[in-house]
């Protein structure tokens, strides 16, 4: 071969390693910022990469000077984000402001390829690349070429795109990247929040859970023990050898522990509602000093039995009315007023009232000369069960529950129970409550005459032993039913007793009755579902609901069924029988004028009756057959059940009244049917003596 | 107030004559009474609008088969659904059946007086609650 040729074909070589090693550096530059998304996924800045690249294109293109513009995120505009060579920064940024005003940038940023322009002064070629992915554009890369165009081949310029399509990913990767990395760092501290909130809520919940145990275990405790004398004491009264004094007291205890009972039981419900927020204030315009009174009423005569002083110490000028809730104050001023008796062995028992005009409070204060309580007791005296100390609930009772529901009432009543106290120095409590706005007119200097009358007031209306009528006790459990018969053995009262609401319903249609003792719970239909049913058949008689729910609303929910009053158990045997009063009075049941109307002498009614006893008369002989068939027997049978009655036959009428159903229910029925026919040959018998007979019960 | 239309609708003879003295002596005078064969065979429209007590077992006709068709002639009829058979099955087909009340035979004098009362009380439109009319005078028990 030629020297010249292999020079030539070397030469050729060499380019082509040229271009190759050219290629392969391209390549790495555009692969390099596939990674680089990853690698740079710490930093902050999305567009880092093309500081990166920016020296390799200027070696690999031979540029003179490049810049990279970036589309700002907050206003779309362009701004100059790195350039080379730094000094010539000016130049630059004059260079692309001229390219824009040609219009060239615009241009650029429209086409996917490299668009090439002549630079202001003439000096350079100038390439600009739109760095953008599918979705948007990201900036613009602008090199400056100091040599021909014409060099630029179309496969240097496609790299070039190329490599700038992978930078606008690389830069959308990173911004992604971010997004997630801050969505998942979020997510992280949400998570952690919530686990902490949760975290806490659980050992609230734990906490309240142990509190609610630790109260149970009391509260069964409270229960036991006077179940434990009850029960111990009602034992003792089987022992027929027990004496009489013996079997009094027994009596009496199984009485005043089962009031105790009942107690403990009343101060849990107002607890559990004080602590769930169930209970409603009635907060009304009402006396200041009647509540005072209502309460000394009672107070004041426990303190004389006990031979201690008692008054009350008006500080004037005092509301003649404040806004508050009557009885949940005088429950207030009572359970101070009680302990403070109970605690004082001598000495006095002071209530001191007076009034915070600036504050619109009036300040209540109880004073007594009794055991005092140490600084340790004070603290926990408004805890649940702490009575002082364990001996002292021996030695004198109580359910440790009062001062507890009356501190939460008088701050439900907008105030608070204050105490000042040290063993036997006798201790003073203060509650003070919100008495609504005041006005100079509303004060008075002196006691007004009305509220001294009001504590004179009568305890209770006494019961009245002579009741009559006919009661219909609709009852499920066996010991109530015997309880209210005892209550009631002493009147004249006749009771029929059923156990569920549908017997109830079924019996207060079928018979005549003057009232109805319903109650709520009860197997087969409940007692308000029966009230609703009977009223709804026109039933007008009077029923009295018995119910053992002491929740809020229980009565109004009677009412809204049909009842006309509304007992709580366990029943108290004065109110019981007041109630009954108020419906059967010592002279019977009152009812409507219309009811004193007597048929007997009425000429239909007697027409109507000797027709009957013609048809009593005329079925005779087939009541004594051996033999009619039982449908025969049912239907003669309801016939009379339903028209005996009316002409003052109840007993046959009766009769025929189970006949029929007995022979309905497949039961035998032969001694019935015997007793039927009996007693219409008796009445045939009578009947044909005596012309007269009444109706209408 | 005693010129509301009654009619009594029952099969047993005794029944009708009873309630019919009943309703007399309770002052009011414009009743009707007729036999289930009565109604059975005729049309209802000679009915008045006003109470209608109705027996339910009745061999010509079922009390409760009349109470639509006595529905249909006069909307606001007030139906006395009567009998000796007082399920609470009965009373419940009754009060869905649209009847104004329920009462049983044999016939106490203050219930007819008492349900005469509901029907007054849901025709004036007065709520007045039930028991609490009672007044003075003496119940007597004859017989």
């Amino acid at each position: 071969m030629q020297p010249a040729r292999i020079t030539e074909l070397e030469k050729h070589v060499r380019e082509l390693e040229y271009q190759r090693g050219w290629f392969i550096e391209a390549l790495e530059i555009g692969a390099g910022l596939v990674d680089k998304g990853a690698s740079q996924r710490d930093s902050c800045d999305p567009f880092a990469v093309l500081r990166e690249i920016g020296p390799r294109l200027r070696e690999l293109f031979g540029y003179s000077m490049y810049a990279f513009l970036r589309v700002d995120e907050q206003d779309h505009d362009f701004k100059l984000y790195d350039s080379f060579p730094g000094n010539e920064r000016g130049t630059i940024e004059r260079e692309i402001d001229h390219q824009i005003e040609r219009g060239a940038v615009a241009w650029a940023l429209s086409q996917s390829r490299p668009v090439l322009a002549r630079t202001a002064d003439g000096r350079y070629t100038l390439v600009m690349q739109v760095i953008a992915t599918h979705a948007r554009i990201r900036g613009l890369y602008l090199g400056f070429l100091d040599r021909d165009v014409s060099e630029l081949r179309d496969a240097l310029l496609q790299v070039l795109s190329m490599i700038m399509a992978n930078a606008a990913n690389a830069i959308e990767n990173h911004q992604l990247y971010r997004y997630i990395h801050d969505q998942n760092l979020d997510l992280e501290r949400i998570v952690e929040e919530r686990t902490r909130a949760l975290d806490q809520a659980r050992a609230d919940a734990e906490a309240a859970n142990e509190a609610k145990s630790r109260f149970l275990a009391n509260m069964s405790h409270e229960i036991r023990t006077p179940l434990t004398s009850i029960i111990g004491f009602a034992d003792m009264l089987h022992d027929e050898s027990l004496p009489d004094a013996r079997r009094r007291e027994a009596v009496a205890t199984i009485f005043s522990t089962g009031r105790h009972l009942l107690e403990i039981i009343n101060d849990i419900l107002d607890l559990s509602k004080l602590n769930s927020n169930r209970l409603q204030l009635e907060i009304v315009r009402t006396s200041l000093f009647d509540i005072v009174a209502r309460v000394t009423s009672v107070i004041e005569m426990h303190a004389r039995q006990k031979g201690l002083a008692f008054s009350v110490d008006y500080r004037f000028p005092l509301p003649r009315k404040i806004e508050t809730d009557p009885t949940r104050l005088a429950q207030i001023l009572l359970n101070l007023c009680s302990n403070a008796v109970k605690f004082t062995e001598f000495g006095s028992v002071r209530i001191e009232v007076s009034c915070d005009v600036g504050i619109s409070k009036v300040v209540i204060s109880v004073v007594d000369t009794g055991i005092g309580l140490s600084q340790e007791q004070r603290l926990r005296l408004f805890k649940p069960f702490t009575q002082a100390d364990a001996s002292t609930t021996r030695m004198y009772g109580g359910t440790g529950l009062g001062l507890i529901i009356s501190k939460q009432l008088a701050e439900r009543l907008g105030g608070n129970i204050t105490v000042e106290s040290a063993p036997d120095e006798g201790s003073r409590f203060t509650v003070t409550v919100d008495c609504g706005s005041l006005d100079a007119g509303d004060m008075v200097d002196a006691v007004p005459a009305r509220a001294e009358s009001v504590a004179a007031a009568p305890a209770g209306a006494s019961a009245a032993p002579g009741m009559r009528g006919r009661v219909l006790l609709a009852e499920d459990d066996p010991n109530i039913r015997r309880l209210i018969a005892l209550y009631l053995r002493d009147t004249e009262i006749e009771i029929v007793e059923v156990d569920n609401g549908r017997d109830a319903v079924e019996q207060a249609i079928a018979g005549d009755y003057d009232l109805m003792l319903t109650d709520l719970q009860m197997p087969v239909m409940g007692g308000l579902e029966a009230v609703e049913w009977l009223r709804k058949t026109g039933f007008a008689r009077p029923v009295i609901a018995l119910s053992a729910s002491a929740l809020e609303g229980e009565r109004n929910r009677c009412v809204a069924a049909g009842c006309n009053d509304f007992l709580t158990k366990p029943l108290d045997r004065a109110e019981f029988l007041a109630t009954l009063g108020r419906y059967l009075g010592a002279c019977g049941p009152v009812r409507p004028a219309a009811c004193g109307i007597s048929l007997v002498d009425d000429p239909v009614y007697q027409q109507a009756r000797a027709e009957f006893l013609e048809f009593l008369r005329h079925t005779l002989p087939e009541w004594e057959a051996s033999d009619i068939g039982r449908e025969k027997t049912r239907a003669m049978a309801h016939r009379l059940k339903g028209a005996a009655g009316g002409f003052g036959w109840r007993a046959l009428g009766e009769l025929a009244g189970k006949l029929e159903s007995a022979i309905i229910d497949g039961r035998p029925d032969g001694s019935l049917r015997v007793s039927v026919t009996q007693a219409i040959r008796d009445i045939l018998a009578t009947a044909s003596g005596d012309g007269r007979r009444g109706a209408g019960q | 107030m005693k010129q509301t239309a009654i009619t009594v609708i029952d099969d047993d003879m005794s029944a009708r004559s009873l309630l019919t003295s009943i309703l007399r002596n309770l002052g009011y005078t414009d009743i009707r009474s007729l036999t289930d064969e009565d109604v059975a065979k005729s049309s209802l429209e000679s009915i008045k609008p006003g109470i209608v007590f109705l027996d339910i077992e009745m061999p010509a006709c079922n009390g409760f088969d009349l109470v639509p068709r006595l529905k249909l002639l006069h909307a606001d009829i007030f139906i006395v659904m009567v009998s000796a058979h007082t399920t609470m099955d009965n009373v419940r087909k009754a009060m869905e059946f649209g009847a104004g009340a329920f009462i049983a035979k044999p016939y106490a004098i203050g219930k007819v007086h008492d349900v005469i009362e509901k029907y007054r009380v849901a025709n004036a439109g007065v709520a007045v609650n039930p028991g609490s009319a009672r007044k003075e005078g003496g119940f007597q028990e004859a017989g």
